[in-house]
């Protein structure tokens, strides 16, 4: 869980600015913990979006808009 | 036929065909009765619904007879003479009588209070009653749910009434008045917020049910061990009733939310997944009590997506427990 909270510290740095972040936490590939990031749009080049942070997976959601229930 | 005959022709057989095979059943003995209150009697029989159906090719249609009788299927003359005069370009159903169907427990008045039921400021359509919870300086009864159901967004006054049923349900001031508004946390357009989370502190006479969260269980007061991902949840809430999910991510930040208000952003919240068929939310369900396993209360829904997660159906998101009770100076029952 360290290790993922540091990769998810070290995410806003590798990334382009002008991604749609619209959240960024913890989350679970398998049973390892993993870089959870939510996305409102999907960007025009993901190659850009990278697939691990030193060594901790990303797993990139499409979640649109969010609102209040 | 064309639509416009289909029109004309309804209103003919409406006024000239309807009423005197009405008047020849009722004088041959009427129709049956069904056994109800007189209360609920009405003027309005049911006897033939009358409308457009899709005909045989796009721009075609039939006329469409829905009969709410046997009596009027049975009587020859009648279906005869409608399909005469529509050139057989008939869709005949039997349907019977059509009944509204019962509204759910979860939007409708509830004395006692219960957990997942609707309620709001009076300025506001609905939500949920997320958990009786208790004052710790005080011990008074009070309704846990979010800013946005019992504060309007910021955009109301201590002492203002709290209804249960929300007004979209029906509720109206001020006999459905139940609580008075105590206590919120702001919503903040600039920066980071944390919660969505409003307090109401019960009116005299007005009796609550905490710890009885239909369809799931007794609550077990609050989850003090942390939240992980993959952690079985579930809640009940006033538009999708009991659901079950999973935390799919856990500190969440820059979770950027759209209100009436504008954009705001939220860290260190709790994200769910559906495990079911539906969604684990929807709009109205703001405010509902988050529960484990052990049903005890591990966080407050406050907003969801239409897309995303694994299954496509959306995700919602919720407010740790801690920090609401904390900020608002609450417990729950059951512990």
């Amino acid at each position: 869980m360290a290790a993922a909270r540091r990769a998810k510290a070290r995410f806003s740095s590798l990334v382009p600015k002008g991604l749609d972040v619209v959240g960024i936490g913890i989350g679970l590939k398998g049973d390892d913990p993993a870089v959870k990031v939510n996305l409102g749009t999907a960007p025009e080049d993901d190659s850009v979006l990278p697939k691990t942070i030193e060594g901790v997976p990303v797993l990139y959601d499409y979640v649109g808009k969010i609102t209040k229930r | 036929m064309k639509i416009e005959s289909a029109r004309a022709l309804k209103l003919e057989i409406a006024s000239e065909v309807v009423p005197p095979a009405v008047s020849a059943i009722s004088a041959a003995g009427g129709f049956s009765v069904t056994t109800f209150a007189l209360h609920k009697l009405t003027k309005a029989e049911p006897l033939v619904a009358l409308g457009v159906a899709p005909g045989k090719t796009e721009k075609d249609v039939r006329l469409a007879v829905r009969l709410q009788r046997h009596s009027l299927e049975r009587a020859g003359a009648l279906l005869e003479n409608i399909r005469k005069r529509a050139k057989d370009e008939v869709d005949v159903r039997f349907v019977g009588r059509i009944a509204k169907h019962a509204l759910p427990w979860y939007r409708q008045r509830q004395r006692p209070l219960q957990p997942g039921s609707s309620v709001g400021h009076f300025k506001i359509t609905a939500g949920t009653i997320g958990a009786i919870a208790k004052l710790r300086k005080t011990g008074h009864d009070v309704i846990l749910s979010n800013n946005h159901v019992l504060a309007n967004e910021n955009d109301a006054e201590a002492g203002d009434a709290i209804l249960q049923a929300g007004v979209f349900d029906k509720g109206k001031l001020p006999k459905d008045t139940v609580a008075k508004l105590t206590k919120w946390v702001d919503l903040r357009p600039n920066g980071a917020n944390l919660l969505d989370a409003a307090i109401a502190t019960l009116s005299k006479g007005i009796a609550a049910d905490p710890l009885d969260y239909k369809g799931i269980g007794t609550l077990a007061g609050v989850r003090t061990a942390p939240l992980s991902p993959g952690m079985t949840v579930s809640k009940v809430g006033r538009t999708t009733g009991v659901t079950h999910g999973r935390i799919s991510a856990i500190e969440l930040d820059k979770v950027v939310i759209q209100y009436d208000l504008g954009m705001i952003s939220f860290d260190d919240q709790v994200e769910i997944e559906s495990t079911g068929t539906t969604s684990f939310s929807a709009g109205g369900d703001s405010g509902s009590l988050i529960l484990d396993v052990e049903n005890r209360g591990c966080a407050l829904l406050f907003a969801g997506s239409e897309t995303g997660g694994p299954n496509g159906r959306g995700l919602t998101y919720a407010n740790p427990i801690a920090i609401v009770l904390k900020r608002l100076a609450i417990d729950l029952h059951g512990d």
